[in-house]
């Protein structure tokens, strides 16, 4: 099933952690030279922006060979009533015929190779889209497709594509097709969340599972956030307002609304605790993030303090609990510690927030002659700044 | 799931490419089963930082005419005063090298510090205009120049380098270049250009002299950036080749300094650049040209001259690579 042979991907993962463990003072980066030149690798590219640079050029080949393709083909559907789904099929089946090329030529998370094998699924759903113009037609080959790309190509992102599809095609037949009422749809995606989590539980014993630990780790942090926001108080008001027709009057409020207000802030909560118990970052990261989605569903509704204060205090009070679990783990030596781990690197994150940070100044610049101007104007500047 | 760490070690122990002490320290140190929240707890002060400092600056601008204002710039230069104090409290003093807080909760009080006083100058601008907004601005650039040079800070130094730039009139924050905020004056992109080139002045100095030699990535970031969006849109007007002509010298210089510093976020962006450039004085040559048929041939033969591209990008790449591994010191 994969397009690479298992010595090759073993010897890449290989390199990969003896990488970390030069970074982590662990071995000399003589040593390191001499395994990384000892075992013969696949083509790939560690650093994202390479990576990142490789899937822009990707981008541009494609569109060509796509754009020359219909130029010369172009005598052929000119003569009217010609389906165009059709072209839309051969350039699928063109990033098919290059995502195969690069695999044979064992080129793996290149960006080259990523850009091919996600742009073929692209088209080919804009193909069935085209074609049969059915959303669960191009749901169900998302999950498909995405399911089989992920397994041969060893490609992490198709494995969301699947994810969606799955998610998409479960939900999509309960609103579209009503299989049943759907006011159970909250309820029926908290239970998909939970069986993807254990098919993950399951997946993630299997020996080749070493192969797919981006993919696998994707399928928990996507099960994580679904299990979150199936339940989320500000979803499933709004998604009920769109479906069902349900408003809202002052006094009243949704079916169930107790349980949500709960779910909404024991989920995150309890993905904390999990976190620090099971020591697992994405429990960690995704408890923390759903918990400020959380807060944020609250204030959306009941505007308990005005927006600058509510700032000032979240601020300080965040402020607070960080220093204070800084305080308290700084001297711990193992298990949950603030000492920096050896194997990961500290200085990008400064990085990262040091051009982050310049978003934020936006707001301050007194150039502007409209107070309303000065706002949190570089706020969602800071969410995009967390680089973990 | 995964192969264990102590697995692979083991394995290279086997083949003999780490020595029996290696393989010891790290199966030590995996028994430690290290959790660490380094980075989350490091994050959380920041967003904290960013949340206070925002809902300072609303707070202000908001309640312009309903509190008193002089309260308000008291209370402001109160708070800046504070985390100033407790700053310079704890800080090592000034030191040409890089320096570090002990604990690292200062230096995002050093953050907070730099933000507050940008946002007590701006208020003060607007509530007076004695300096004009240009002067404000380079005040605020001098005080986060002076914070990050005092406290080692890097996030300091980013709102300094860009207060300078606003103080010339240019936003160079990453959501104006994100949105392709930028002003047609092409004055400015002269001003953008000439700033760049101070910038890369004051890195070479710096380097020279062993002054806060770890800033140097920040700067060159800031400068490249600079020089790439301000010639490019440049490229677009009539003095092309002006623009042309800066920013080859620009993709020249940075290319050397690249591979000097093992700077890959530079590297990459350096041949995008070049690459852009490359192909904005392809298309202004074949324009001249003006043929239709001849263009419907450029196209079909584009893709060839793209995989030509991506096999020199990635014979580039190598070598970076290559001279990197070289280069690191034994």
């Amino acid at each position: 099933m994969k397009a690479y042979p298992n010595k090759l991907l073993e010897n890449t993962f290989l390199v990969e952690e003896s990488k970390s463990m030069r970074n982590g003072k662990f071995i000399s980066p003589d040593q390191y030279f001499v395994i990384k030149t000892k075992y013969e690798q696949l083509k790939t590219q560690p650093n994202i922006l390479v990576r990142a640079g490789f899937f822009f050029l990707g981008i541009l080949l494609y569109a060509s060979i796509a754009g020359a393709f219909a130029l010369i083909s172009m005598p052929v559907w000119d003569h009217g009533n010609f389906d165009f789904s059709i072209l839309i099929f051969i350039y699928a089946a063109i990033g098919l015929a290059a995502s195969e090329f690069f695999a044979k030529n064992n080129y793996y998370n290149f960006g080259l190779d990523d850009l091919f094998v996600l742009g073929f699924q692209v088209m080919l759903f804009t193909a069935i889209e085209v074609s049969t113009e059915s959303k669960i037609a191009v749901l169900i080959v998302m999950g498909i497709t995405g399911t089989l790309s992920c397994l041969r190509y060893v490609n992490s992102l198709s494995a969301l594509v699947s994810l969606i599809g799955i998610a998409g095609t479960v939900a999509v037949l309960i609103v579209d097709y009503r299989i049943i009422s759907t006011a159970f749809l909250p309820f029926v995606m908290l239970s998909l969340a939970g069986l993807l989590y254990w098919i993950f539980t399951v997946l993630k014993k299997h020996p080749e599972a070493y192969f797919y630990r981006c993919a696998l780790q994707l399928l928990q942090v996507f099960s994580l956030i679904l299990g979150y926001a199936s339940v989320n108080y500000l979803v499933v008001r709004e998604l009920s307002a769109e479906l069902l027709g349900i408003e809202v009057k002052p006094g009243e409020d949704i079916p169930f609304a107790f349980l949500f207000y709960g779910l909404t802030f024991l989920i995150p909560v309890g993905y904390i605790a999990l976190a620090l118990k099971k020591k697992s970052r994405e429990f960690l990261i995704v408890g923390l993030l759903a918990f400020a989605f959380s807060i944020f569903s609250i204030r959306y509704y009941y505007h308990l303090m005005p927006i600058e204060a509510a700032l000032i205090l979240g601020g300080m009070l965040l402020f607070g609990i960080a220093c204070f679990g800084i305080a308290r783990l700084k001297n711990k030596e193992s298990g949950v510690t603030f000492k920096a781990d050896r194997n990961t690197d500290k200085n990008s994150l400064m990085y990262a927030q040091a051009i982050v940070i310049n978003s934020q100044l936006h707001s301050h610049q007194p150039v502007s002659e409209d107070p309303m101007h000065f706002g949190g104007g570089g706020f969602s500047g800071g969410g995009a700044g967390e680089s973990f | 799931m995964e192969k264990s760490k102590v697995q692979i070690t083991q394995q290279l122990l086997g083949e003999k490419l780490i020595t029996e002490k290696e393989f010891i320290d790290v199966k030590a140190y995996e028994s430690l089963k290290i959790f660490s929240l380094h980075n989350e707890l490091l994050f959380l002060l920041y967003l904290a930082v960013l949340l206070f400092t925002t809902g300072a600056g609303m707070l202000i601008y908001d309640h312009i005419d309903t509190i008193g204002h002089t309260i308000i710039m008291v209370l402001l230069l109160a708070a800046t005063g504070v985390c100033f104090y407790f700053s310079f409290k704890n800080s090592s003093g000034f030191s040409k090298s890089e320096a570090d807080f002990e604990n690292p909760v200062f230096n995002y009080l050093v953050l907070a510090a730099t933000l507050l006083s940008g946002i007590f100058i701006g208020y003060f601008e607007f509530q007076y205009q004695i300096l004009g907004a240009d002067l404000a601005a380079f005040l605020t650039a001098i005080v986060g120049l002076a914070g990050a040079y005092y406290f080692d800070n890097r996030s300091a130094l980013t709102i300094g380098i860009t207060g300078l730039a606003a103080a010339i009139g240019i936003s160079a924050t990453p959501q104006a270049l994100m949105h392709g905020e930028f002003y047609d004056d092409s004055v400015l992109y002269y001003y953008g250009v000439a700033l760049a080139f101070l910038l890369i002045l004051w890195t070479e100095y710096s380097e020279k002299t062993d002054l806060k030699k770890h800033f140097s990535l920040v700067f060159l970031t800031f400068a490249l950036h600079l020089t790439g969006v301000c010639c490019l849109s440049g490229m677009s007007g009539d003095f092309w080749i002006v623009y042309a002509v800066f920013l080859s010298a620009a993709v020249f210089y940075f290319y050397k300094k690249s591979h000097k510093m093992n700077a890959v976020s530079i590297f990459v962006f350096v041949l995008l650049y070049g690459f852009f450039e490359l192909n904005i004085i392809v298309f202004k040559a074949l324009q001249t040209v003006d043929n239709g048929s001849f263009f419907e041939l450029l196209l079909i033969f584009s893709p060839i001259y793209f995989i030509g591209a991506i096999f020199l990008f990635i014979r580039s790449i190598k070598q970076f690579n290559r001279k990197k591994y070289e280069s690191i010191p034994q």
